[in-house]
C-alpha cells in the first residue's frame, strides 16, 4: 500500500483504537497490526505526533513485569478529531464504493 | 544491531531534542523491546520491527515539527562522525555524479549495458580518487619523518615504521569507505529499478491483451517522464559538483591543517605532563607551564575554528582571549626564570698529580685527552716531570702504570652508570638556577710541569 496514504488511514486506527480503551505503545502495536500491516517504527512517531498535537495525553502505570509503561488516552481535542477524521474517511470510501458499482453497471 | 547500539544511534540522531525528551522517547522504545523479547522474539528481530532507523528517527522529528534535513547537516558532532559524514557525502555526490554521466550517455534501455558501464567509470572514478589521496597522504607520512628525525633522533627508526603503518592504514580506511559508499548507493539503485520494472511488467502485460496502441502511449509517457527526470538531475548535477568540492576541500582541510592540529595538541598535553612532573621534582617551570597551557588553548582554538569551516562559527572570543593571555605571561615569565639561570663553563674538577722521572726514551700516553698545557718551571731537575690531571671523580677514574720499556700510560675510566648521574645532576644544579657545560664532565684537561729541556725531550701520544 502506498505509505502516505496508509499513514494518513493509520492516524484514523490509533486514535479510534484509543479512544476505545486506554493503551501502551506495544498493546496498541499488536492491536493495529491485527488489521493493518505496520511495524512499530510507524506507530511510535505517530504515537508521539498525536500526543504533540494534543490529541493524546500520556500517563504512567506500574507493571507488575518491568517498568512503568506509558499509556496514552484520548483528549477533547481528540475525540472531535476522530469524528472529523471518521466522517472524512467515510465520505471518501461511500464515493469510491458508489463509483465502482457504476463502472459494474456499465460492463 | 543490538539494543545498545539502536539506542545509541538514535539518541545521537535526536540529539536536537530536549534531554529529558529523548530519554522518554528511548525509555518506551527499549521497554518496546524487552517485551518483545520476553514474547519470544530475538533482540534482533525486536529491533527489526522498528525498520529503518534513520527513517524513524525522521518521522519523531517530524512530529515535533522539525525539518529533518536541517538537523542531518548538523549532527556529528564528534570529530570522527564528522570526517566519516563528509567522506560519504564527497563519495555519495561522486556517485550521483556519475550516474548521472551515465544516463546521458546510454541511449537504449539495456540495464546490463548501463550497469556495466556504470561500474567501469565508477572504478576508474575510483582510481583517480585513490591516485589524488596519496598526495595528501605522501605529504603526511614525509611530515612525519621530519619531525621525528629532528625531534627524535635515536628513536626515528622506529617511530617512522609507526608512523608509516598508521599512515597507511588511514588511508586505506578512507579507500575503503570511498569505495563502500560509492557502491552501495549503486546496489541500491539497482534494487530500485527492479522494483519499479517488475511494477510496470504485469500492468503492460495486461494491456497487451486487450490493446496495443495503449502501450505505446504509456511507455511514451513514461519515457518522457523520465526525459524530465533527466533534466532535473542534469541541473541538479551542478549542484553536486559545488558540493562535491566542499567536500574535497573539507578532505584537504582535515589532513593538513586539522590532524597536525590534533597531533601537536597531544604532543602539548605530553609537554604539559612533563611539566607538571618536574615541576613536583622541584624545578621552578611555572612560567612554561602557563606558555604551554595557552598555546593548547591558541590551538584548541584554531581546531574549533577549522573544523567548522564551512558551518556557523560560535564565538570563542574568551578561549581566545585566554590562550593570548596566557602565552604572554607564559613568554615573559619563562624569559625571566631562564635569564637568571648562571651558565658556569668550569665544572667541579679533581686534581690528582703524578711525579715521573723520565729519560729520552719515554712516551707519555694520555687517555680521554681534552685540553694539554706545558708548564715550563726551570726551577725543577732534568729528568723530572709533574703531571696534573683534572677531571671529575663523580663520572671518570683515573690511574696510570709504567711499562717495562719506561713508558707512562695514564689510563682513565667512565664509570658505567654516568647517564643517570648527569641526568640527577642537571636537576640539582637547575634547583639552585645553575646549569653547566655538562660535555666536560667526562673529560680530562692534563698540565705537564718540567723544565724546558726535560720538556723536549717527552714524547706525548
Amino acid at each position: 500500500m502506498n505509505t502516505q496514504f496508509k499513514k494518513g488511514v493509520l492516524e484514523l486506527i490509533v486514535l479510534l483504537a484509543v479512544s476505545k480503551k486506554d493503551m501502551y505503545g506495544y498493546e496498541l502495536v499488536l492491536e493495529v497490526s491485527k488489521f493493518v500491516d505496520v511495524n512499530d517504527g510507524t506507530i511510535y512517531p505517530l504515537l508521539k505526533r498525536l500526543t504533540n498535537d494534543k490529541y493524546f495525553e500520556t500517563y504512567l502505570v506500574d507493571s507488575s513485569e518491568g517498568p512503568a509503561r506509558k499509556y496514552y488516552k484520548i483528549t477533547v481535542l481528540g475525540k472531535e478529531r476522530v469524528k472529523e477524521l471518521k466522517k472524512n474517511w467515510m465520505t471518501f470510501v461511500n464515493g469510491v464504493n458508489k463509483f465502482i458499482k457504476e463502472c459494474i453497471k456499465d460492463e | 544491531m543490538n539494543k545498545k547500539s539502536f539506542i545509541k544511534k538514535l539518541k545521537n540522531n535526536l540529539s536536537i531534542l530536549e534531554e529529558s525528551e529523548v530519554n522518554d522517547i528511548i525509555e518506551e522504545y527499549s521497554n518496546n523491546i524487552d517485551e518483545k523479547i520476553k514474547n519470544g522474539k530475538s533482540e534482533e528481530e525486536a529491533i527489526k520491527d522498528f525498520g529503518d532507523i534513520d527513517e524513524l528517527s525522521k518521522e519523531i522529528l517530524k512530529a515535533y515539527k522539525i525539518n529533518p534535513k536541517f538537523v542531518k547537516s548538523e549532527e556529528g558532532s564528534d570529530l570522527y562522525q564528522n570526517f566519516e559524514n563528509v567522506i560519504k557525502k564527497g563519495a555519495k555526490k561522486l556517485s550521483n555524479f556519475t550516474k548521472n554521466a551515465v544516463e546521458d550517455i546510454k541511449k537504449h534501455d539495456n540495464i546490463t549495458l548501463e550497469f556495466i558501464c556504470e561500474i567501469i567509470i565508477k572504478i576508474i572514478i575510483l582510481l583517480v580518487v585513490y591516485a589524488i589521496l596519496t598526495i595528501p597522504f605522501l605529504a603526511l607520512l614525509r611530515l612525519g619523518h621530519t619531525i621525528f628525525n629532528i625531534a627524535f633522533f635515536p628513536l626515528d627508526v622506529i617511530l617512522n615504521v609507526i608512523w608509516g603503518i598508521l599512515v597507511w592504514v588511514l588511508y586505506f580506511v578512507v579507500g575503503v569507505i570511498i569505495a563502500i559508499t560509492m557502491f552501495k548507493s549503486n546496489i541500491k539503485d539497482e534494487k530500485i529499478n527492479e522494483e519499479v520494472l517488475q511494477k510496470k511488467m504485469p500492468k503492460t502485460k495486461n494491456n497487451e491483451e486487450k490493446n496495443t496502441k495503449e502501450i505505446k502511449i504509456e511507455r511514451s509517457e513514461i519515457e518522457e517522464n523520465q526525459k524530465l527526470k533527466k533534466k532535473e538531475q542534469v541541473k541538479n548535477s551542478s549542484n553536486n559538483v559545488l558540493a562535491t568540492i566542499k567536500a574535497i576541500i573539507k578532505i584537504f582541510v582535515f589532513i593538513f591543517f586539522i590532524l597536525p592540529i590534533i597531533f601537536i595538541i597531544i604532543g602539548l598535553i605530553f609537554a604539559i605532563v612533563g611539566v607538571i612532573y618536574y615541576i613536583i621534582v622541584g624545578l621552578n617551570l611555572w612560567g612554561l607551564l602557563i606558555l604551554l597551557v595557552g598555546l593548547t588553548c591558541f590551538f584548541i582554538y584554531i581546531y574549533l575554528l577549522l573544523k567548522n569551516i564551512f558551518g556557523h562559527q560560535k564565538s570563542r572570543i574568551v578561549l581566545a582571549l585566554a590562550s593570548v593571555i596566557l602565552v604572554a605571561i607564559g613568554s615573559f615569565v619563562t624569559f625571566n626564570t631562564f635569564k637568571n639561570i648562571e651558565i658556569i663553563n668550569n665544572h667541579h674538577f679533581e686534581k690528582k698529580r703524578y711525579e715521573y722521572i723520565i729519560d729520552g726514551t719515554t712516551t707519555l700516553h694520555l687517555s680521554h685527552l681534552n685540553n694539554l698545557d706545558y708548564n715550563e718551571d726551570e726551577s725543577m731537575e732534568d729528568g723530572k716531570i709533574i703531571v696534573d690531571i683534572y677531571y671529575n671523580d663523580n663520572y671518570v677514574a683515573v690511574d696510570y702504570y709504567k711499562s717495562r720499556s719506561n713508558n707512562i700510560h695514564i689510563i682513565s675510566n667512565i664509570i658505567d652508570d654516568t647517564d643517570w648521574k648527569i641526568y640527577d645532576e642537571i636537576i640539582d644544579n637547575l634547583k639552585e638556577n645553575k646549569i653547566f657545560n655538562y660535555e666536560q664532565i667526562r673529560q680530562i684537561n692534563y698540565v705537564i710541569h718540567g723544565n724546558s729541556k726535560t720538556l723536549a725531550n717527552l714524547k706525548v701520544r
